[in-house]
């Protein structure tokens, strides 16, 4: 079979041209009576010029008819002739309120389009402070125990870049093979990092300490770092060439923040829960101890339980070549943990950890209430929720 | 520092909380000569604009291709492609694919053996073999 | 809770009363192995909780019958359980039901569980840092612990502010220790890599 030439044919060439004359010529004789006169196509651009016959000599003057101004991003026009964009718009199901030219926007980078007025920075900080506001009240509220560390990590697996990039690919949106006025405004547009060039580095960060040497506490990252705990570059916004990664994190972002002006606070909430905090995390598997049975032993003094024993509950094999040893952490005479492994030590440990998890994913429940549910009007009287006095230091 | 987080990234599950539409895109391919294009000609003239009405979530492409059977073909959100050729068909036939195809998820065809599918952890716990107590009443 | 709503798993009653299908007790000849006898051997009637008799309760109610499993760490022990919480009365209420005290704990792993003492003053600690400035040949950690029963830990804290240079007995040490390891073979290198590597998987939990 003879392969098919679609994109020739059909969507980008054409949607964003405003004349006739500017379209390309190509040696396809439009079909015209067969097409509905006016539908959603993305080649209803090309439907309505009516005499489009051109074959492969007429070449049209193009230097004559063009514009001289060259925009970077697709103009607002060319989304309303965009079905991609369309499609995009009823597969994530906003209201009508978001507008085309808005979802139009979102999937423009700063490094596609430095023009602030035209791309997504501002949109991106707004969503992205939106949901990130929304992840950490759902966390604090549902796992109030959980180490600053912990906290971190969970924020960057349910807001991180890399997982907005899965969110956005999910929602079917692709990459544009580069940015330009001539694309369709339904592709993501951003200028791609080479492969095997390094991230520029973006005029610092706006720590106070000015040595790369000095200690990052977690209590200073609380304070001068993101939602993850990572440094904030200084030069807030750049236009320089960024990882697929971010370019649609930003617009993951950016439709949040578009959802939120144009459908208001209680939307953007539904909007980040239904796709971001409805995605499965094992939370448990985010630990990584070091020292676990310090830290149970001062986890236990702090809160005045009594010392933690280890205690075999069972055991076989002692003296064959695959001994299970089953070891309780009992403080008192209740027990905290158990785990189950090859030598005692092992056993011991993995019931630390187990006990130590369970205090610190301690929850009060799936349906806690957030913070942010007071917004709604005639909501009951807000109960305070548990609020730990942090993690074990030893 | 005591824990240290790992970082990971959430698993998507389509459906709880949102559900996208994993069809992407639906291109349509005629011949205005060939007589296997008969329904499907009818059913561009006839049906496509309510098709596409009723489905807004995805993109939809006519284009010709001439002296070849027609072809419905499914793009799917992760990346797969269905084709179907429907030469001969009637008008409500190939509404009834196009259907077929908005409604496939893009994946290969397999058995479904297990009526429940779920990433989540079993509440029950896993069997082990050491902690066969039981409960005494 | 209805005392009779808690059964004992499956397990139990295999051992306990002839619940099971004969042919799961009969030693089977090694020549019978099927597909369809492995199944039917398999084919174990269901615990008694799970049938409907003239004795299970006609309302609806909630069967009881947990697996034989390691717990999950998303159950909170009822010592971890905030003040606050709503599930500590319930838990207080079903606990002694469900996990009864026992009269006596199982063996501790070790002999003598250490438990920090603090008996040592101010005093003791000066005349530790003071046997090991003037001898430190002869009282090493071992026998400082040993005579002032207490851990050697401890007295490696001790004696990090005594202003004892130990770097000389620490590389000395350290040589030592490769010199035994590099004597060692394939086998035991690879069983102690392997140690290594199961004690970083028991701090990730997984």
């Amino acid at each position: 079979m003879k392969r098919l030439r679609l994109e020739r044919w059909s969507g980008q060439l054409f949607t964003a041209r405003s004349t006739p004359a500017r379209i390309r010529p190509c040696c396809l004789r439009q079909q015209q009576a067969a097409l509905p006169p006016r539908i959603r196509f993305s080649s209803s651009a090309a439907v309505l010029h009516d005499d489009l016959i051109m074959e492969d000599g007429e070449e049209l003057d193009e230097e004559s008819s063009t514009s001289n101004t060259n925009y970077p991003s697709p103009p607002l026009e060319a989304a309303f002739n965009s079905s991609k964009l369309a499609a995009l718009h009823a597969r994530l199901n906003l209201s009508q309120k978001v507008p085309l030219q808005t979802m139009a926007r979102t999937l423009v980078d700063p490094s596609a389009d430095s023009n602030a007025d035209f791309n997504n920075a501002a949109l991106a900080n707004l969503g992205g402070s939106i949901m990130s506001y929304h992840v950490s009240e759902w966390l604090l509220c549902t796992y109030p125990r959980l180490p600053m560390t912990v906290l971190f990590a969970a924020a960057y697996a349910y807001s991180g870049p890399k997982t907005l990039q899965l969110v956005g690919k999910e929602w079917g949106v692709e990459t544009a093979a580069a940015p330009g006025e001539e694309v369709d405004p339904g592709y993501l547009q951003f200028s791609k990092l080479k492969p095997g060039q390094a991230l520029q580095s973006q005029g610092g960060s706006i720590r106070p300490d000015r040595k790369s040497y000095y200690r990052r506490g977690i209590s200073s990252r609380v304070v001068y770092d993101d939602e993850f705990g990572d440094t904030v570059s200084k030069q807030a916004e750049s236009d320089l060439p960024l990882p697929t990664e971010h370019a649609y994190a930003s617009f993951v972002k950016a439709v949040v923040g578009s959802v939120y002006l144009h459908s208001g606070s209680a939307a953007a909430k539904t909007f980040v829960t239904n796709h971001i905090l409805s995605r499965y995390l094992q939370i448990a598997s985010l630990f990584q101890f070091k020292e676990p049975v310090r830290e149970l032993s001062r986890l236990c003094a702090r809160e005045g339980f009594e010392y933690p024993v280890a205690r075999i509950l069972s055991e076989t094999g002692r003296r064959s070549r695959h001994p299970v040893f089953v070891v309780g952490i009992f403080s008192g005479k209740d027990k905290l943990g158990e785990g189950a492994g090859p030598s005692l030590g092992e056993a011991r440990t993995r019931a630390c950890v187990h006990a130590l998890k369970a205090w610190y994913l301690y929850s009060p429940g799936a349906n806690v209430r957030v913070p942010s549910e007071m917004e709604a009007a005639g909501a009951k009287e807000w109960e305070p929720v548990h609020i730990d006095i942090g993690e074990v230091i030893h | 520092m005591v824990v240290q987080g790992i970082r990971k990234a959430t698993v998507g599950q389509n459906g709880v909380g949102a559900f996208i539409l994993q069809c992407k895109r639906l291109d349509f391919h005629y011949c205005d000569w060939a007589g296997s294009s008969k329904g499907m000609n009818s059913f561009l003239k006839n049906s496509l604009t309510k098709f596409a009405a009723l489905n807004p979530q995805v993109e939809i492409t006519v284009s010709p291709r001439p002296r070849r059977h027609p072809v419905i073909r499914g793009t799917y959100i992760n990346g797969r492609e269905k084709a179907i050729c429907v030469r001969n068909l009637t008008k409500e036939q190939v509404l009834q694919k196009a259907e077929l195809l908005r409604d496939a998820n893009g994946e290969k065809l397999k058995k479904v053996t297990k009526p429940v599918k779920s990433i989540n952890e079993s509440v029950r716990g896993v069997w082990s073999p050491y902690h066969d107590g039981g409960i005494h009443v | 809770m209805d005392a009779r709503l808690l059964r004992r798993p499956v397990i139990d009653l295999l051992s306990g009363r002839g619940q099971c299908l004969t042919s799961l007790n009969a030693s089977s000849p090694r020549h019978q192995s099927s597909y369809r006898r492995t199944k039917q051997h398999l084919n174990i009637k269901p615990d008694s909780s799970f049938l409907i008799s003239n004795e299970s309760p006609k309302q609806d109610h909630i069967i009881f019958n947990p697996p034989s499993a390691s717990p999950s760490v998303l159950h909170t022990p009822l010592k971890f359980l905030p003040k606050e919480d709503k599930r500590r009365q319930l838990l207080a209420a079903t606990a002694e039901k469900l996990n009864p005290v026992p009269s006596r704990l199982p063996p501790p792993v070790s002999r003598k569980p250490k438990m920090p003492h603090h008996h040592l003053s101010d005093a003791d600690i000066a005349e530790i840092q003071r046997l090991k400035r003037d001898e430190p040949e002869k009282w090493n950690n071992m026998k400082l612990s040993r005579k002032f029963n207490c851990s050697s830990m401890f007295i490696s804290i001790c004696l990090s502010q005594c202003g004892y240079d130990d770097t000389v007995t620490r590389k000395a040490e350290k040589a030592r220790l490769d010199g035994v390891m590099d004597r060692w073979g394939p086998r035991r290198r690879m069983a102690h890599e392997d140690k290594l590597k199961r004690m970083e998987i028991a701090l990730r939990d997984e």
